[in-house]
């Protein structure tokens, strides 16, 4: 063999499989595997290819020219047959993603290629002619993948449509590709070197360019069946899908399965941070759009980079069939789609979208007060203890959700009783805090005047009120909903951190304070009142403690220890009178 | 060990199955022997431990240098959760009472498993909250009782404890030395009532 005959066969040969690892290495195919690649490849270079010339020879031996046989009836059996092992794999029920469909139909193609130029062409060329060879292998490998491609796209779009028309997608698939087979053998044998380039790279460029078109409008069909899903058909009035959203987040669920059974089980997690990534940058792009501090904008531009970072990280970790159908489907510049998922996805996963920041648009709360009184508010909730660790920039966000109350006086605010479903700082004015005793009189328990915050625990409890609060003076009271609080605080883990840090905090106090409890009782037990001796009790508060959550501090095992002290000091003075006594002391009685 | 451990600990309850098995996962096994020390008080504390099998003694030294057992905890408390949530020195020593086995959480794989499953933190959260009131709560029951038993009110001088205590607060025990106090304290005046009576008779 010459070497231009060589090298031509080396061409024929390593091209196929230089195409087939373009598609392995780029992943491109989203459900399949290497090995169902490989089938394709192997049905076109050995069971498509044989059968066609086993056919191919019956029909030249009942007489058919050779001329009519390559232009007409060759490409149609060879098409059909090559369609074949489509037929079989679109039907699979993990088959879900169109761009498969034309991948799997690239492997067939480029599979008959190859044994038609190592059978069929290449003994037969002149193989002096290096350029021929090179353009021939090339454009019988292109023209053949891209003729299957269409057909694999074709059925892929059947597969996946619920059109009542989608019949004609398998039509149309085999008619092109038959069409465009009997273009190029007809003009395939009148050209040479430069020409039948220019045709392979026709053939290349125009394939591709069906195909992609074709694979847009596959995704755009699976992004209106993904809208279908939710409700959210695009193009309804904003009203009519705000009544279809209301029949519940079942949707969502409905398509994380769907994505599972697209790109497996195993990546939808990190689709599913994606979908919540997005969400939250499209709601914190929303929130730049209304008036806020400098504090809180870089706060919220922090936020976007970081969400962005963590996109950009997901995105690497996905193949690029995953990124180019999210892209398509889920993350495009369709605002109106965009703004209805994001609500869906905020309803399915409430604790990880910014859904305080969608309820503050919606309301039209946010811009209720100025930036100086919101920052004045900020400041004003730093100093309360539950907010102790929680940022300046997410006080001030918080603060868009105060509203400002006034109450005559009388007003009672909330019984004992109620649910406790929101927390007052006293602005101007003063309260009354007060219990019903068991003979169902009114206590007043305490005075509350500006400056005073009451029911900070309520926010993370929500506990029925201990106690009641009426209006003493008329008031100015702001008022943060516990609600609203919990959603604030539920997608940032970070304010949920600096509320476990005041819990952690309480936790230690209630600890030192019971056990300086258990020590006391431990030592009344036992009859050791030294302790008592040496510190003297004040007798000022009789002794009374009321222990509260919100108010437990470093403080609370003092008083504890006060009261214990008193009681133990009580005890012993009864037990030394009784030592004491005689039958004189009229402290014992004898029937 | 299996994720379901966690569903019964009291700060970890309540945090959904599919993140629970995920939440292990991010924590490594420790295996200590009898009398191993797991932390010492006064160190920077970085894990948190979650009891699978054994018993942990918490204990302090005094200025003499004599230990004292606060507690034992056993499976599935948890132990060094408020020095990784404030960043405080430990405020008591541990150390194994028993072979034990248990998981460490760092503080750092804490904050970003938080980061993803934001319920986690707000479940801890919740239980926190529980445990605060329900400690704060028989706290005050409890020097309420105290405080009517010294007034001479017997009657009223009762602490009525719920059968479990979901909070690992150890409520139990509180509860239990004020039941002893109160019957060491009746058992003394009615001895020095009899010691009265028997020398007023004479």
């Amino acid at each position: 063999m010459d070497p231009v005959t060589i090298v031509a066969y080396f061409i024929a040969i390593a091209l196929p499989f230089f195409a087939v690892y373009l598609i392995w290495a780029l992943d491109v195919f989203g459900t399949g595997k290497l090995s169902t690649i490989l089938v394709c490849l192997g049905w076109g270079t050995l069971g498509a290819y044989s059968l066609a010339y086993l056919i191919n020879t019956r029909v030249i031996a009942l007489g058919l020219s050779y001329d009519l046989l390559t232009n007409l009836t060759a490409p149609v059996i060879e098409e059909i047959l090559k369609a074949l092992v489509l037929v079989v794999l679109v039907r699979h029920p993990r088959f879900r993603y169109i761009v498969d469909g034309t991948v799997y139909g690239f492997a067939v193609g480029i599979g008959f290629a190859l044994s038609e130029n190592l059978f069929i062409y290449l003994p037969r060329s002149d193989s002096t002619v290096l350029g021929t060879a090179i353009s021939r292998t090339l454009s019988t490998t292109l023209m053949h993948a891209a003729a299957s491609g269409m057909v694999g796209l074709a059925l892929g779009r059947l597969r996946r449509s619920a059109d009542v028309r989608r019949a004609i997608w398998p039509v149309l698939g085999i008619g092109l590709a038959i069409a465009l087979h009997v273009v190029y053998n007809n003009i395939v044998g009148r050209l040479g070197g430069t020409g039948l380039l220019l045709v392979a790279i026709g053939i290349g460029l125009g394939g591709s360019a069906i195909i992609a078109w074709q694979i847009g409008q596959g995704l755009a069909d699976e992004k209106r069946r993904f809208a279908q899903t939710l409700g959210l058909d695009v193009g309804v009035s904003t009203g009519e899908r705000r009544a279809v959203q209301h029949l519940g987040g079942a949707g969502i669920e409905r398509i994380f399965g769907e994505l599972g059974d697209f790109f497996g089980p195993e990546r939808v997690d990190q689709l599913r941070r994606l979908l919540v990534v997005q969400a939250n940058i499209g709601i914190l792009q929303n929130n730049l759009g209304s008036p806020a501090s400098p504090r809180l904008r870089k706060a919220w531009e922090d936020e976007i980079a970081a969400y962005r970072r963590e996109i950009d990280a997901i995105r690497q970790n996905l193949d690029a069939s995953v990124n180019l159908f999210m892209n398509s489907v889920f993350l495009g510049e369709d605002a109106a789609f965009q703004e209805a998922f994001n609500a869906e996805i905020a309803r399915f996963d409430p604790t990880l979208v910014h859904t305080f920041d969608m309820f503050m648009r919606s309301a039209e709360l946010a811009g209720t007060f100025s930036l100086e009184q919101l920052a004045a508010l900020a400041e004003r909730l730093s100093k309360i203890e539950i907010f102790k660790h929680v940022s300046p920039a997410n006080l001030e966000n918080l603060s868009r959700a105060i509203d400002m109350q006034t109450f005559e006086p009388g007003f009672v605010v909330f019984r004992e009783g109620d649910e406790g479903d929101a927390m007052y700082l006293i602005e101007r004015g003063e309260v009354d805090i007060t219990v019903q005793d068991r003979a169902g009189q009114e206590k007043l328990l305490r005075t509350f005047g500006p400056g005073d915050v009451v029911g900070e625990f309520s926010l993370l409890d929500g506990r029925p009120r201990s106690a009641s609060m009426r209006a003493r003076t008329q008031c100015e009271v702001l008022r943060l909903q516990r609600q609203v609080f919990m959603r604030f605080i539920q997608s940032r883990p970070q304010v949920v951190l600096a509320m476990l840090q005041y819990l952690a905090d309480k936790v230690r106090y209630t600890t030192e304070a019971v056990e300086t409890s258990i020590n006391w009782l431990a030592q009344i037990e036992q009859g050791v009142y030294q302790a008592v001796v040496v510190a003297i009790p004040e007798p000022a508060d009789g002794g009374a403690v009321a222990l509260d959550p919100a108010e437990l501090s470093p403080a609370t095992a003092e008083q504890v220890d006060r009261a214990f002290s008193q009681a133990a000091a009580a005890l012993y003075e009864r037990e030394q009178a009784l030592r004491h006594a005689g039958p004189a002391s009229g402290e014992v009685r004898t029937p | 060990m299996d994720a379901g451990h966690l569903k019964d600990s009291p700060l970890f309850r309540g945090v959904d199955e599919p993140a629970r098995a995920a939440f292990v996962a991010t924590m490594q096994r420790r295996t200590f022997a009898a009398g191993e020390v797991i932390f010492e008080k006064g160190e920077p504390g970085d894990w948190l431990y979650v009891i699978v099998s054994g018993k942990v003694e918490i204990y302090i030294r005094d200025e003499q240098g004599h230990e004292f057992t606060i507690r034992y905890l056993v499976a599935p408390n948890t132990l060094g959760e408020f020095a990784i949530l404030d960043r405080k020195a430990r405020s008591a020593s541990a150390r194994a009472a028993e072979p034990s086995e248990l998981l460490a959480l760092h503080r750092d794989d804490l904050l970003a498993f938080m980061n993803r499953r934001p319920l986690v933190g707000l479940s801890m959260m919740q239980n926190l909250v529980e445990r605060v009131r329900y400690t704060t709560h028989y706290l005050q029951k409890v020097v309420d009782a105290t405080q009517e038993l010294a007034a001479g009110n017997v009657a009223g001088a009762v602490v009525h404890a719920e059968p479990d205590d979901p909070s690992g607060a150890d409520i139990g025990q509180l509860i239990d030395a004020f039941v002893r106090m109160k019957r060491s304290v009746q058992a003394r005046e009615r001895a020095l009532k009899e010691a009265g009576d028997s020398a007023g008779a004479s």
